[in-house]
């Protein structure tokens, strides 16, 4: 089972595939640094650019720039109470009195250790786990992935949190533009409306940059806002090698972080962020001096770092064994397996095990490279980034943006379909409808019709196949907790609650 | 600066609930594509008709939870706020709009380096010196990037067709 693993390794050792790591790593870090862009953001638009390159070249960069980015969001967090992603929140609540202090190259340096170690740890559970559970996911039928399916949408509409209805819109407006394009059984055209460009369906890579990369970049140009960039000067940082001895009395919530960031990962719906606060709150409440925290402890850094680093590659998991991603990273990065004809899921590890196992690899050697990149003088070069003019960089992505897309089929209609996708992803956001389930439903919805209609033919129109498995009958019984469990949870805090005022 | 975001508690701003505006459009916008799957094949309207009634229901939902809080919560309402800033919105939607015409009609790399500095400037960065190198390094290495290295085309400049 493990073999292919090793079988992978020299593919993944080869120049270009160790450069396409490193250069993903140190972009990571500078979009990571800048507050307003994701990860998320970034590997859309990265993805059209990797059309033409050897599928772990793209991988490679696209691990590279998760790792770094959840990285790359501590440096403005600690620098300027400013977290870069919505990951590093928890990380600013110490990194920034840190900085205060005259310590924000000790924080930042603590910052990265953190993340390399969760992220390696977060490699390793991938490597471990992932192959065992793509065995058991390869004895599904059709039936089973139907509900899969389900299962995978339920999960992010009700464990994300916030408002159900809206997080069922989003998901039901997913599955409805899946299904956009000529019917493969029938050969009929739905919702075409005359127009060639949509017979092969919505390309996943419009739909994404549109959703996750234009409002990113209004929102660069929308706000008027001046960092006060006093901080971002030369931070007094020794060599990171002469830090490393004196932060090794943090290992144990370096342990306890990785594995609540590992768990956080695989939860599909759970995010970075959750898994950095949940990491900061136990690692204070171990602590022997709880009262010290908020005020510039260097152990927050770590636990919140390691944490929302230990969730990178354990996201995966779901998304690559049975094509379900849990997070938006996730569900951009299946994007970017299936431009590249690779679709997610237990067949991915059968037919092309050397690119998933090599793509794990690559995760680990990323976050190794977190030390290497977050050396003293790297971090004195990523603060620069806080410095770049915001204005100047939204045309830029704006551009950046428009070649991508049009590069994919050399078209103006992709790009007009973007900038629907854009203005129809920017109202989302600001009316907080989540952007993970539209995604998961492109991604599942024409997976679950096919499989659906595929298991009524095996069935001879009985809908009752859908449960006749014991393997469907618990795959239902999960899809049922996974709606109902929220739901007595927020009663349950409810009652709690009214009984307090009370 | 967007007025109604500055009063949210006034009765204009109520009635100008972004929510209730979210769930009209969805009920129309699904339930006129709804009307689309009469002429379609059983299975093939299957998962289309299941999801847009979802979709309708949905926005149904969505517009009744708004009128609820409106009469529950009266004056004290406060509707989600769209715009930091509505013209500077416009603004941006209006330059991008005219980057993708000016693409079309006049080629890619003409309107990209006419746009990133006039955008950029427009939107408060004032250097001279940052906005020409900045548009150099940025068209020029996308030019070398595309034309030398990848062969890649980009919409043709005009007085080159």
């Amino acid at each position: 089972m493990y073999g292919n693993l090793i079988d992978a390794l020299p593919a993944v050792l080869s120049l270009g595939n160790i450069l396409a790591v490193v250069v993903g790593v140190i972009a990571g870090i500078c979009v990571g640094a800048l507050p307003g862009l994701s990860a998320t953001m970034a590997i859309s638009v990265l993805i059209p650019f990797t059309f033409g390159m050897d599928p772990l070249v793209a991988l490679g960069m696209m691990a590279g720039i998760y790792n770094g980015a959840m990285y790359g969001g501590s440096i403005p967090a600690v620098l300027l109470r400013i977290p870069g992603t919505p990951a590093a929140v928890a990380t600013s609540f110490d990194g920034y009195p840190m900085a205060q202090q005259g310590r924000g190259g000790y924080a930042l340096q603590v910052a990265v250790v953190s993340s390399a170690l969760g992220g390696i740890a977060s490699a390793l559970v991938l490597m471990l786990l992932a192959p065992p559970l793509a065995k058991v996911t390869l004895l599904f039928g059709p039936t089973e992935i139907f509900w899969v399916a389900v299962f995978g949408m339920s999960a992010i509409v009700f464990l994300l949190g916030g408002d159900i209805i809206k997080g069922l819109i989003s998901a039901a407006f997913g599955v409805f533009v899946s299904l956009i394009g000529v019917d493969t059984i029938t050969g009929y055209e739905r919702y075409t409306f005359g127009h060639l460009e949509l017979l092969d369906g919505i390309n996943i890579v419009v739909l994404l940059v549109g959703l996750y990369a234009l409002p990113p970049a209004i929102g660069l140009l929308e706000e008027v806002r001046d960092f006060d960039t006093k901080n971002t000067g030369r931070l007094n940082t020794t060599s990171i090698w002469k830090a490393i001895p004196g932060m090794l009395k943090y290992w144990k919530t370096w342990l306890r972080s990785s594995v609540i960031g590992v768990f956080v990962g695989i939860l599909p719906g759970a995010g970075g962020s959750m898994a950095a606060f949940l990491s900061y709150n136990e690692a204070r409440r171990a602590s022997k001096n709880p009262d010290d925290w908020g005020k510039g402890e260097p152990e927050g850094v770590a636990a919140s770092e390691t944490s929302n680093n230990a969730d990178t590659a354990a996201a995966l998991i779901p998304a690559l064994t049975l094509g379900i991603p849990g997070t938006a990273v996730a569900a951009v990065m299946l994007g970017g397996l299936l431009i590249h004809g690779l679709q997610p899921g237990p067949m991915l590890f059968r037919d092309n095990p050397e690119i998933v196992f090599g793509f794990m690899w690559q995760f680990l050697f990323a976050a190794i490279l977190l030390i290497f990149l977050g050396g003293a003088l790297a971090t004195n070069s990523f603060a620069q980034v806080l410095r770049l003019p915001r204005p100047l960089l939204g045309a830029i992505i704006i551009a950046l943006v428009f070649i991508g897309v049009y590069s994919i089929n050399n078209r103006m209609f992709d790009v007009y379909l973007m900038l629907g996708f854009g203005l129809i992803g920017y109202f989302m956001d600001k009316l907080k409808f989540p952007l993970p389930p539209v995604v998961l439903g492109l991604i599942l919805g024409g997976f679950a019709e096919q499989n659906l209609r595929l298991a009524l033919r095996i069935g001879g129109g009985d809908w009752s196949i859908l449960a006749s498995s014991p393997t469907a009958k618990v795959l239902i019984a999960m899809v049922l907790l996974v709606i109902v469990s929220p739901l007595v949870s927020r009663r349950l805090r409810a009652r709690k609650a009214s009984k307090v005022a009370g | 600066m967007n007025h109604e975001s500055n009063a949210p508690s006034s009765p204009r701003s109520r009635r100008l609930d972004p929510d209730l505006i979210a769930g009209i459009v969805i009920v129309l916008a699904a339930g006129a594509l709804l009307l689309r799957t009469a002429g379609m094949p059983a299975m093939t309207a299957l998962l289309p008709v299941s999801m847009l009634s979802v979709l309708v229901l949905l926005g149904v939902f969505l517009i009744a939870r708004c009128v609820i809080r409106l009469k529950r919560q009266g004056d004290a309402y406060a509707p989600t706020q769209v715009f930091d800033n509505a013209r500077r919105f416009l603004g941006i939607a209006a330059s991008i709009a005219l980057y993708v015409a000016g693409v079309a009609l006049l080629g890619f790399y003409t309107t990209t380096a006419v746009m990133i500095p006039a955008v950029a400037w427009c939107f408060g960065y004032r250097s001279l010196k940052g906005l020409l190198l900045a548009d150099l390094i940025f068209t020029g290495g996308i030019a070398i990037i595309f034309v030398l290295l990848m062969g890649q085309e980009l919409p043709t400049e005009l007085f080159l067709r």
